[in-house]
């Protein structure tokens, strides 16, 4: 050590230390106090304290675990957050909350969470990055956005979101901005089961709301509202309750041992992409033997009855037999259930989801599933196939009453549509200003490239705009639109999306994506590819606007309020948007008046909420206590299409003698506000016909116009069924390879969060026993399996080169259907920090850590010699995208198996 | 003075002869919330688990079967004589809990009990297991993953109080202990529990979960 | 060896933790006899902090390891003290409490490092703390009072960043940190 004092002044280095001319406090007087830890009971301290409930604060939040959204309370002690609770106030999820809520914990505390704003160093990918300031960050990303604003192709900002629930806010600055491309996933999800909803009943109501409190018999098709499934919560104990307390019966078909087909009554594992044969051949028995209600039909379907029949029965297309040779599911079984859905009617209701609807022909699949409840005349009654007030604010439909929630202050108009003439559409390339030409005036009108309206998709974005997001990284390769900076906003198709490959080589180019800003919590996949990182705020440190489709019928919200400040130097997006509106000025800034601070976020939703706060008697103070608001006083949502049209919108309307249609003018334009029944003016359902249109001719709009072969059923008017190609003509060595989601995982997100990650952190391929010994397999073998291409019509279809293939473990399960092999998805990430990777342990170079958890006790991690973090088979799904919707046909995939020595 | 809000405690004990859970298998949906909430609730170690929810395979069956599984709370717990330093002590509503204060980590309870209850904490090596959530009934809450469960297969009550809702729900369903044969005496209830799903559960009535056949677990080897 | 002179190393320790490496810091470490002490620890040290000390492209290497090692995962993430579990076990239940004890004795606030939102626990923090210690009470009772928040872990974190890192500046850090908490050390 030294020995020459003069040169090393403690002080001046210690100014150093703090950049800063404050004096320390030299030379004052030596203090009295007392230590406070108990120096011979160190074992007991190496875990956190029990939490004292008389001391603590409780704080109602929502939670972030899935995309369910319950309301919950956290407990707040010493300003750490220690325990989530489900919020009683909250109706739809009646003060229940699942393991997931608890992550909410797990991801905050993350010792390996992204904290600070980072700016690339070297080459795109490399991994390199050095800390900036927010001043810096933002002054980059201003800088940039001001310019695209001024070059007059604002549409060149792309703002790509997973998942957004600021339920309105980056719209608003999308909006503002003028960019059209706001842009999401929603087609890797759940589109195609969307489109039959809106087709047949106007809007898809975020989305049916089956009233299955008082249910007597569910029909589930492939559907998993138990482990993952949008209001999954708020179904699953209502379920239960019918099951256990009511005697209500569930049937559930899938391909594995799913919780609900676990829980079902009766489980019928089915052939893949056949579900709806026995919804069809459902439809079949109930139009033969008159289980039907006619009565509904004719006030509230826009075809005659006769046309179902003749289109379902007469031709012998959709009998039980016939399904059962497509399905596996044995004729008289078939019939059977549609007895007893027919009878239980108008107390039963159908559900689906992926199971029926990821396929090439999931579109019409689901018509037919959809077919059932209007056949039986149970929507929108007790017990049935109910559809609620669209989220009680987002929506018209059934609204009347409610107060009006929205972002306060002026709104920015949405972005003009690419009309022949405007230097967007000249951009386009030919072939896509061919399809264009083709389109009708109303989609013309609604057009707005091919990010946020892809052409070749129209149904995609014909009743909102769901997109076909998978396919954007491939659009962008093609040239279909010029981007010049890249937003992702905790989106992670470098990870999640099929063929996950591609989407990494376009990210990672910059003559593609000059610029790249990634907007998360976590070192994702998708932020190694990015040239600028900003650290969101999770779930307990910022503000949301909340609502979601009640299961009580009745519309809610709630608020999402911050519990602890937000670590490092983590920013909710909000506050991020609204500096950058006011550094890029403009008149962007009108649109977000308030401060730059949480305090000014407060402010901000105070204002969007200042209609509930005066439902309260303490006001904002008191709703922010409670949480969640619902009026109490109003009745549910059942048969809302036979409510009277509002005194407000008969004024000055008048009615079509020969459609019965009442229209008004509104805002300047012919608006529908109902339809004559029985000589009353009544809502009616969102569509066109104000019916239920069973018949909807959009189907060969689309397929016209897109250019379909004549007859191509996905161009059929009338619900159809017809075949995945590719599994129809499945060869015997040849299996359906699916994909499914835990309970305890969410999306792409979850495989960090170490409680959750301990229970699954390794994805075995799942497949009958059966299967095994056709193959000569024995449990625990390791195989390859291969992914092949789809037929049909869909990108790269019938290339004889194999999309990829992966390496496995096998493990036989009963439950699984013998022509499937399936293994999860959110595993075998290789970002998201040492917790997802399972890289953690004494013995690893990096284990050093605040939390023991990740240090010492991964004891799956490969070096405890556990199994690893699983594998990530994303790369060798092919990108396959349903004709007109778009939806990604993620269990169509027809594979080969190969046992590895 | 606002009105108190349900999730406020009472701040005073429920006054219980038996306190205990009763186990609904009927609405099970093996969603891990009880396991994990108690994990959290107790920041109980990566490795050890004080309630586990297994998913049991039958033979020829598709559908599997969800099983939670925590300390029993057996009136006549071998754990309590097995202690060597009487750290394992029975409250008055006689939940079996550790005073860890007297723990040294033998791990002579951990060979007595025969529903696989209790591990040593990793760093502190004392001996960790369901205590009922000692800290949250003292002052009238429930259990953590009782209020956790969103099924309603959990339920906290006085097993010995024939007013008590729980306590009637179990009698007139006819609960039972799991593997009453081991004489334990658990006070923890089953309601619904098939004797092939106990008999599937194999080679101890609890296994850890590096061992378990439970589906997720993938064994490295073999 | 007074108790100046120790403090002093503590501070400057604490500089090199709180935040990347610029110019006015590298000048302090390219003192004589820093120089020695680093080249000593680490080989290569001394050409690491030679002047130019406003070199971009070498402050720019430096925040980038910087960044490897402290904020992002797989380096030698996070630096704080936290809920770690040492060799003589944990310190983390009273964590919170001790600390805080600590900053108001000495009359510090993290707020005072102007470095945004550092937590208290940060290694560089309670070096600094140390560092402020020994300016009020040169015996050291005060200050070993806080090295206690650093000892059961810190030494695991100078090895392992000594060990991880390719900068001769953070692997002299490294070692230093473990010789000052080596209560054997001279």
């Amino acid at each position: 050590m030294t020995k020459n004092t003069n040169s090393l002044d403690r002080r001046d280095l210690l100014k150093l230390a703090m950049g800063a001319a404050a004096a320390v406090a030299a030379g004052a007087a030596l203090p009295v106090f007392t230590p406070v830890f108990a120096e011979d009971e160190p074992r007991k301290t190496a875990r956190l304290g029990k939490v004292d409930y008389t001391k603590a604060t409780a704080i109602p939040t929502i939670c972030f675990g899935c995309t369910t959204h319950c309301g919950v309370i956290g407990w707040v002690e010493n300003g750490v957050v220690r325990r989530i609770e489900g919020n009683p106030l909250d109706i739809n999820s009646r003060g229940k909350i699942c393991s997931k809520a608890n992550a909410m914990i797990s991801y905050t505390y993350y010792p390996d969470r992204l904290l600070y704003p980072m700016k690339r160093v070297g080459k795109r990918g490399e991994g390199k990055w050095k800390r900036i300031s927010w001043d810096a960050a933002n002054a980059e990303v201003a800088g940039r956005l001001k310019k695209i604003r001024a070059s007059g192709h604002p549409e060149r900002f792309v703002f790509h979101y997973g998942r957004d629930k600021t339920k309105g806010f980056t719209s608003h600055f999308c909006k503002a901005f003028g960019t059209p491309n706001r842009v999401n996933r929603r087609s890797i999800c759940s589109s195609n089961r969307r489109a039959p909803l809106m087709s047949f009943y106007g809007r898809d109501f975020e989305w049916e709301t089956q009233d299955v409190a008082n249910t007597k018999y569910i029909v589930n098709f492939g559907a998993n509202p138990m482990e993952a499934y949008q209001g999954g919560m708020f179904l699953m104990g209502r379920i239960q309750d019918a099951r256990v307390d009511h005697g209500a019966r569930m049937v559930t078909f899938e391909v594995r041992p799913s919780t609900p087909a676990n829980v079902s009554d009766e489980y019928y594992p089915i052939r893949p992409g056949t579900d709806g044969c026995v919804a069809y051949a459902m439809c079949y028995v109930i139009l033969k033997e008159g289980l039907y209600n006619p009565r509904f039909w004719k006030r509230w379907v826009n075809i005659p009855i006769e046309t179902m029949r003749k289109h379902i029965v007469d031709d012998e297309k959709y009998t039980p037999e016939w399904a059962e040779q497509k399905s596996g599911i044995p004729a008289n079984t078939i019939r059977r259930i549609a007895r007893e859905f027919a009878k239980a009617a108008p107390h039963c209701c159908t559900m689906s989801n992926r199971g029926s609807a990821k396929h090439y022909n999931g579109v019409q699949a689901d018509r037919g599933i959809r077919l059932l409840d209007v056949l039986v005349g149970n929507v929108g009654k007790p017990g049935g196939f109910c559809l609620s007030s669209l989220r009680g604010w987002s929506g018209k439909y059934g609204q009347d009453g409610l107060p009006k929630i929205s972002i306060p202050g002026p709104k920015p108009s949405s972005p003009k549509p690419f009309l022949e003439g405007t230097p967007q559409f000249a951009e386009l390339p030919e072939h896509v200003k061919t399809r264009v030409r083709r389109f009708p005036d109303a989609w013309k009108k609604k057009y707005t490239g091919e990010l946020n309206t892809p052409s070749e998709f129209p149904l995609a974005w014909h009743w909102y705009a769901m997109r076909v997001g998978q396919m954007i990284p491939r659009y962008i390769a093609e040239g279909r639109a010029k981007v010049d900076l890249y937003m992702s906003f905790t989106y992670g198709a470098a990870y999640g999306y099929p063929e996950a490959k591609q989407s990494r080589e376009v990210y990672k180019d910059e003559s593609l994506i000059p610029y790249h800003v990634c907007i998360d919590i976590n070192y994702s996949e998708q932020a190694k590819l990015a040239d600028l990182l900003l650290p969101d705020a999770t779930s307990l440190e910022r503000w949301d606007a909340h609502s979601q489709n009640c299961h009580e019928l009745i519309p809610y919200t709630g608020i999402r309020q911050p519990l602890m400040k937000p670590l490092g130097e983590a920013r909710p997006v909000q506050l991020m948007m609204r500096d950058w509106a006011h550094l890029i000025g403009g008149g962007m800034e009108k649109y977000f008046d308030f401060e730059s601070s949480m305090d000014g976020l407060e402010g901000l939703y105070e204002k969007w909420y200042a209609n509930i706060s005066a439902k309260h008697k303490g006001g904002w103070e008191e709703f922010k206590r409670r949480g969640i608001w619902h009026d109490e006083t109003r009745a549910k949502d059942y048969e809302l299409y036979e409510r009277p049209v509002t005194a407000k919108n008969l004024e000055g309307s008048r009615v079509d003698e020969k459609t019965g249609l009442i229209t008004k003018e509104i805002k300047g334009k012919r608006t529908t506000v109902g339809i004559m029944q029985d000589g009353k003016p009544v809502q009616g359902f969102p569509t066109p016909t104000r019916r239920i249109q069973v018949y909807d001719p959009v189907f060969e709009l689309a397929a016209e116009t897109v250019g379909l072969p004549k007859g191509d059923p996905n161009g059929l008017a009338l619900p159809t069924w017809f075949p995945v190609p590719e599994i129809d003509s499945i060869a015997d060595d040849e299996l359906v390879f699916t994909t499914f989601k835990w309970n305890v995982h969410t999306q792409g997100r979850s495989g960090h969060w170490k409680h959750q990650t301990e229970i699954v952190h390794a994805n075995p391929v799942y497949m009958h026993p059966s299967t095994g010994k056709r193959f000569g397999l024995k449990n625990g073998d390791r195989i390859e399996v291969t992914v092949k291409r789809p037929k049909g019509l869909t990108y790269r279809a019938n290339e004889k080169e194999p999309v990829g293939s992966f390496e496995q473990t096998v493990r036989f399960l009963e439950g699984v259907h013998p022509k499937v092999i399936c293994c999860s998805h959110h595993l075998g990430h290789w970002e998201h920090g040492r917790m997802a990777q399972a890289k953690a342990g004494p013995d690893t170079p990096d284990a050093v850590s605040s939390d023991r958890d990740m240090t010492d006790n991964v004891w799956w991690a490969t070096s405890q010699d556990g199994p690893g973090n699983g594998v990530h088979t994303n790369d060798v799904l092919p990108l396959n995208p349903a004709p007109l919707v778009g939806g990604q046909n993620w269990n169509d995939n027809v594979a080969t198996i190969k046992k590895l020595s | 003075m606002p009105e108190r809000l349900p999730w406020e405690p009472s701040g005073k004990p429920r006054a219980m002869k038996r306190a205990g859970i009763v186990i609904d298998l009927r609405r099970c949906i093996g969603c891990h919330a009880c396991s994990v909430s108690c994990k959290t609730e107790h920041d109980v170690a990566l490795g050890v688990f004080r309630t586990r929810v297994r998913y049991v395979e039958r033979p020829g069956k598709a559908q599997l079967s969800f099983l939670p599984m925590l300390c029993m709370h057996c009136q006549d717990a071998p754990c309590i004589p097995a202690c060597p330093t009487t750290a394992m002590s029975k409250g008055e509503d006689g939940r079996v809990y550790v005073n860890e204060s007297k723990c040294d980590g033998t791990t002579d309870c951990i060979a007595a009990c025969p529903y696989d209850a209790i591990q040593l904490d990793p760093q502190t090596g004392i001996a960790d297991k369901c205590d009922l959530c000692q800290h949250r009934t003292d002052v009238g809450m429930d259990p953590a993953c009782v209020a956790s469960c969103p099924s309603g297969t959990l339920r906290f009550g006085d097993l010995d109080d024939p007013d008590d809702p729980v306590s009637k729900l179990a009698q007139e369903h006819g609960a039972r202990g799991f593997r009453e044969d081991a004489k334990t005496r658990p006070t923890v209830q089953y309601i619904g529990l098939r004797p092939s799903v106990e008999a599937a559960v194999t080679g101890g009535i609890q296994l850890h979960p590096e061992e378990d056949e439970v589906i997720y677990v993938q064994k490295k080897s073999d | 060896m007074p108790d100046q002179d120790v403090g002093a190393i503590y501070a400057l320790l604490s500089r090199v933790f709180l935040k990347e490496t610029d110019a006015a810091l590298l000048h302090e470490l390219a003192r004589d006899e820093i120089a020695q002490i680093g080249e000593s620890l680490a080989p290569g040290f001394r050409a690491r902090i030679a002047p130019p000390h406003d070199d971009e492209a070498r402050l720019e290497e430096e925040a980038t390891e910087y960044a490897r090692l402290f904020l992002l995962p797989g380096g030698v993430s996070p630096d704080a003290a936290g809920w770690m579990a040492g060799e003589e076990g944990a310190i983390r239940a009273d964590l919170e409490e001790r600390i805080s004890n600590l900053y108001e004795v000495l009359r510090l606030r993290p707020a005072d490092f102007g470095l945004g939102n550092v937590p208290s626990d940060h290694v560089g923090m309670l070096l600094a703390l140390t560092a402020a210690a020994y300016g009020i009470e040169p015996s050291g009772d005060l200050a070993n009072r806080c090295r206690a928040l650093l000892k059961p872990w810190g030494a695991t974190f100078g090895e392992t960043l000594a060990t991880t890192t390719e900068s001769p500046l953070y692997r002299a850090a490294g070692r230093l940190l473990v010789i000052l908490l080596d209560d054997d050390a001279a």
